[in-house]
């Protein structure tokens, strides 16, 4: 997936577990939808507990790893013809675990039954959802699993990676870890990084500072919000969260300076 | 030596086809003529070993010719590795040189680590293996002869793989037919019929893309030369068992892998050498002489890698006068070579498979299970009277590193010091020389040595 | 039952068949006690007493160059009564009667004790091992098989396959007190002959192994990773997929061709 190819943007949002990247990511959708500006848009929820689809109020028919399975099934027990059909159904087959949301479409990976690394098969449903972006204009992706994850399931290139962290000393240590995997390691090509720093309740000074001693572009500061805790707990979509509240407007103006500035 | 062209540091991709053969050949004569300064040096003694010392850059100097001949005039010609059986392209009359050759032959030249600032300035990552980086820059710098195919190589380390995604993806050389001849992972029969298969693939390759043909005399022919190039190392190993060392670093040793499979395999001046080199040998042995006359042996060392070839003059030199250290056996100057049966043609692929998949050194070790690493270390331990194994650590070998502890623990069972060092072959700036130096002398004077 | 049980009894059934083909079988039994194996000996056995090489123009005796044959292996077994202490049999010329010949070299060294575990293999192989420790005998340096020389020295005291036994059953005996009785057979007919014999080796070669990746595992070090595609059950799997991920490229590639067009 190469956003210079064919000018699909796409974003990922990773960071440590608990720092409130599901939320985040569920504002972020809000916040591109709000400004118009975003084109066609997907969200990948590339948790393997789905936790995004509670965020986003859907519901989705299949996963990704439910895909993965059949084609599995049918490496290993089909005839030949069943095998070959793979590479003409898998297009369809991705498709079809689609779900058409108000505005946005929902693609979930979800979880893999089968032990083993399969790593083809990962291949093979990458480039499908490579094939399904080129219809979209920004791809927004929910990282829980981490980094590696969305190289070796989704994609190997992004344009802005968002690194959420708590105020804590481990979230930011998972922040610069994430940085050097990408930077050093290069696990993922990466056009720009950022960290936003999520539950703010003060000492903003104190982590724009981090954030400079990080090397990270600070891409915003969120602040905490009792009306998204109060949301999360009841269940009720992040979506629906008022758009003047404190949370989402913190989250519009990542986007609009960060994303679609 | 001839002077760098002005375009030197204009990426491949900006230049014309002719521009990149003009600069790649430039790069190649000055290296040519850089083995022409050690040659001029080497003829000037008088020893037994100093003219096997200008055999040997003979040899070398017209291989290069040949590549050199080959460019200027559009022939064919291949760029392959020591461990895809040379013997073949020997027989099909293919000039060749090895895609790693700078670091493997000639990393003493002055213009090393230009190179590899070089590759940094590129943005290449500097934890990418020396050996990789720099066939990469010369590649993405168009100063590597663009051949008439490639040989590929997919072993023992995913940077070896790597490497030929990068020529598949440079402008140039995209279009050079590439084959790398798959390489199984175990090491019985069925392995061993596999890389055969590979390596007749390998020949019709080719024969397609250079319009060379395979003469199955000719590679007869050839292959019993290897077998008395190899007779003749083998023979020449046992004396390095000898106390004292007849030979060090210098000669011998590592220079054997290099005339036997890096120039041109199975060739009568191969022979030669060797049977030069036997004799030499054999003159000290019985004479009781060492490697080094004004510094006796006091140390046995096993250097189980290729040699520190980046800063080679400014270290082992120092082993042998400060410490009385002799190399008396490397990884690439261990003989574990099986004689390739040239009774039929099928024999010989299978022998030929089994040599480059199972004995080459490097491959012989990492490609395989780690057994190698255990086994190879306790048989050069016992035959060679070694005092000392030093594992060098090169920052490059992510597939022998996790086999460190391995060592560790064989040459605990074994009784023998071991020291990881953790350096780079080729560049001197990762691990200074001096820190080396520091670290072996303090290995040294702990374990009680010398 | 030891591992190599069978491949013992397979070995006492190749000597009785080269007995029955007319071979020249030779045997004789030798002291049990590791002191008495040297009383008499020519040579001296131990650390150091080989202290230098063998040069060919030195050589008495060549065994085991590969254009003559060569098989050389080890056998262990808990069950010392499957061997006969002391037992050395000859099948083919002895050293004193080849003299500046070459000849094919077949040595099985079969080793018993009660006591034995896997675990001694290591042990039992370098035993094996001779390096300096024979005089006027040197095993050359060639891991893949059993390659020796006899000096013309200790040929003229009479070095003789006996001498050899004897050397090689003193070291083994002092390397590993476990061991209760050593057996040895040595094979200098014809290169056909060791064929046979190369047979029971490499089966035994391969339990070797087997056992010896066992022995770094219980270490800690796992010399054969079982995490790569080689030793995966599901490799056909991949195999197939990645022919779909082929056939996919080939496609798209011949879709951009033809829009091209």
């Amino acid at each position: 997936m190469g956003s210079s190819a064919n000018g699909t943007k796409l974003i990922s949002v990773c960071g440590k577990g608990g720092t409130g990247k599901t939320v985040f990511t569920a504002m972020m959708t809000r916040a591109l939808l709000d400004s118009g500006r975003a084109g066609r848009l997907l969200v990948i929820d590339a948790d393997p507990a789905l936790g995004q689809l509670s965020a986003l109020g859907a519901r989705v028919t299949r996963t990704m790893g439910q895909i993965r399975e059949d084609i599995i099934r049918t490496a290993r027990r089909g005839d030949r013809d069943e095998k070959a059909e793979i590479a003409d159904k898998v297009d369809y087959m991705v498709f079809d675990a689609l779900s058409e949301m108000d505005g946005f479409a929902l693609l979930a990976m979800g979880r893999t039954e089968s032990l083993g690394c399969f790593c083809p098969v990962n291949s093979l449903l990458r480039s499908a959802i490579e094939t399904l972006s080129k219809s979209f204009d920004t791809i927004l992706v929910d990282g829980e699993a981490g980094i590696e994850q969305i190289n070796r399931q989704v994609t190997q290139r992004l344009d802005t990676l968002i690194i959420v962290s708590d105020p804590s000393a481990r979230g930011m240590e998972t922040a610069a870890v994430v940085k050097d995997m990408v930077e050093r390691e290069k696990i993922i090509e990466c056009g720009k990084m950022g960290i936003v720093f999520n539950r703010v309740t003060g000492n903003e000074q104190l982590l724009e500072d981090s954030a400079r001693r990080l090397g990270l572009p600070l891409f915003g500061l969120i602040p905490s919000d009792p009306a998204i805790a109060e949301y999360d707990l009841a269940g009720t979509p992040i979506l629906q969260l008022p758009t003047d509240a404190p949370g989402p407007r913190a989250v519009r103006n990542v986007v609009e300076t960060c994303l679609l500035a | 030596m001839e002077a760098i062209e002005d375009n030197m540091g204009t990426a491949a991709h900006d230049l014309t086809t002719l521009e990149h053969k003009e600069k790649a050949l430039a790069r190649y004569k000055m290296e040519r003529d850089w083995f022409a300064f050690l040659l001029e040096a080497a003829g000037g003694m008088d020893t037994p070993e100093g003219k096997l010392q200008v055999k040997l850059l003979t040899i070398l100097l017209d291989s290069k010719e040949k590549v050199i001949s080959s460019v200027m005039n559009d022939t064919p010609f291949v760029a392959a590795y020591y461990c895809t059986a040379p013997e073949i392209l020997n027989a099909m009359n293919l000039p060749w040189f090895m895609i790693m050759e700078t670091p493997f032959l000639a990393a003493s030249a002055p213009y090393l680590l230009d190179d590899l600032r070089g590759a940094e300035e590129m943005g290449m990552g500097t934890d990418l293996c020396s050996a990789i980086r720099l066939p990469m820059y010369y590649i993405e710098s168009g100063l590597m002869p663009v051949p008439s195919a490639v040989v590929g190589l997919l072993s023992p380390c995913d940077g070896t793989t790597m490497l030929q995604q990068v020529l598949q993806h440079n402008p140039a050389w995209k279009n050079v037919p590439l084959f790398a001849p798959d390489p199984p992972y175990t090491s019985d029969e069925r392995a061993i019929r596999y890389f055969a298969n590979e390596l007749r693939t390998m020949v019709s390759f080719l024969e397609e893309k250079t319009g060379r043909k395979m003469d199955m005399h000719r590679l007869r022919e050839v292959c019993e030369e290897s077998n008395r190039t190899y007779k003749l190392w083998q023979e020449y190993n046992e004396l390095r068992r000898a106390v004292p060392c007849p030979h060090g670093w210098e000669i011998g040793g590592a220079q054997a892998f290099a005339v036997s499979q890096c120039f041109v395999a199975g060739d009568p001046r191969c022979t030669d050498w060797f049977q030069q080199l036997l004799e030499c040998g054999e003159i000290k042995v019985k004479e009781g002489r060492g490697a080094n006359e004004y510094f006796p042996e006091k140390i046995r060392i096993l250097w189980f890698d290729i040699m520190p070839y980046g800063w080679v003059f400014e270290f082992m030199p120092w082993l042998e006068q400060e410490w009385g250290a002799i190399l008396v056996m490397d990884m690439f100057s261990n003989f574990p070579y099986t004689l390739i049966d040239t009774s039929s043609e099928e024999t010989m692929f299978h022998d030929l498979a089994k040599r480059n998949l199972m004995d080459v050194p490097m491959i012989r070790q990492a490609r395989g299970t780690a057994e190698n690493f255990s086994s190879d270390i306790t048989r050069m331990v016992k035959d060679y009277k070694i005092d000392c194994v030093i594992w060098p650590g090169h920052m490059g070998h992510k597939d022998g590193a996790a086999t460190a502890g391995i060592m560790r623990e064989t040459c605990r069972g074994l009784g023998v010091p071991f020291l990881h060092i953790g350096l780079d072959l080729f560049d001197r700036r990762y691990t200074s020389v001096e820190e080396v130096k520091d670290k072996v002398s303090e290995f040294f004077r702990g374990m009680g040595l010398g | 039952m030891t591992a190599f049980d069978d491949h013992i009894r397979q070995v006492t059934e190749f000597v009785a068949t080269m007995r029955q083909q007319g071979r020249p079988v030779r045997q004789f039994a030798l002291p049990n006690d590791a002191n008495h194996l040297r009383a008499g000996l020519p040579i001296q056995v131990g650390a150091g007493a080989n202290p230098g090489i063998i040069l060919r123009s030195d050589t008495f005796v060549e065994l085991g160059n590969p254009d003559a044959g060569s098989c050389g292996f080890g056998l262990w077994t808990e069950n010392p009564s499957l061997l006969e202490d002391g037992r050395v049999t000859l099948i083919g010329p002895d050293i004193t009667e080849s003299p500046l010949g070459s000849l094919p070299f077949g040595q099985v060294v079969m080793v018993g004790g009660a006591g034995l575990i896997a675990d001694d293999q290591v042990a039992i192989g370098q035993a094996q091992v001779v390096a300096d420790q024979i005089e006027g005998y040197m095993v050359r340096s060639s891991s893949r098989n059993i390659w020796s020389r006899v000096s013309k020295r200790v040929g003229a005291r009479g070095f003789s396959f006996d001498t050899l036994a004897r050397s090689l059953m003193f070291l083994i005996k002092s390397a590993l007190p476990k061991v209760e009785s050593v057996e040895i057979a040595f094979v200098t007919s014809s290169k056909d002959d060791l064929l046979t014999l190369n047979q029971i080796a490499e089966s035994a070669q391969a339990i070797g192994r087997a056992a010896l990746k066992e022995h770094w595992k219980a270490r800690g070090y796992d010399l054969d990773c079982d995490l790569h595609c080689g030793s995966c059950h599901d490799k056909t799997v991949c195999d197939d997929i990645r022919k779909v991920v082929a056939t996919r490229l080939r496609k798209d590639k011949e879709a951009l061709g033809d829009d091209a067009q």
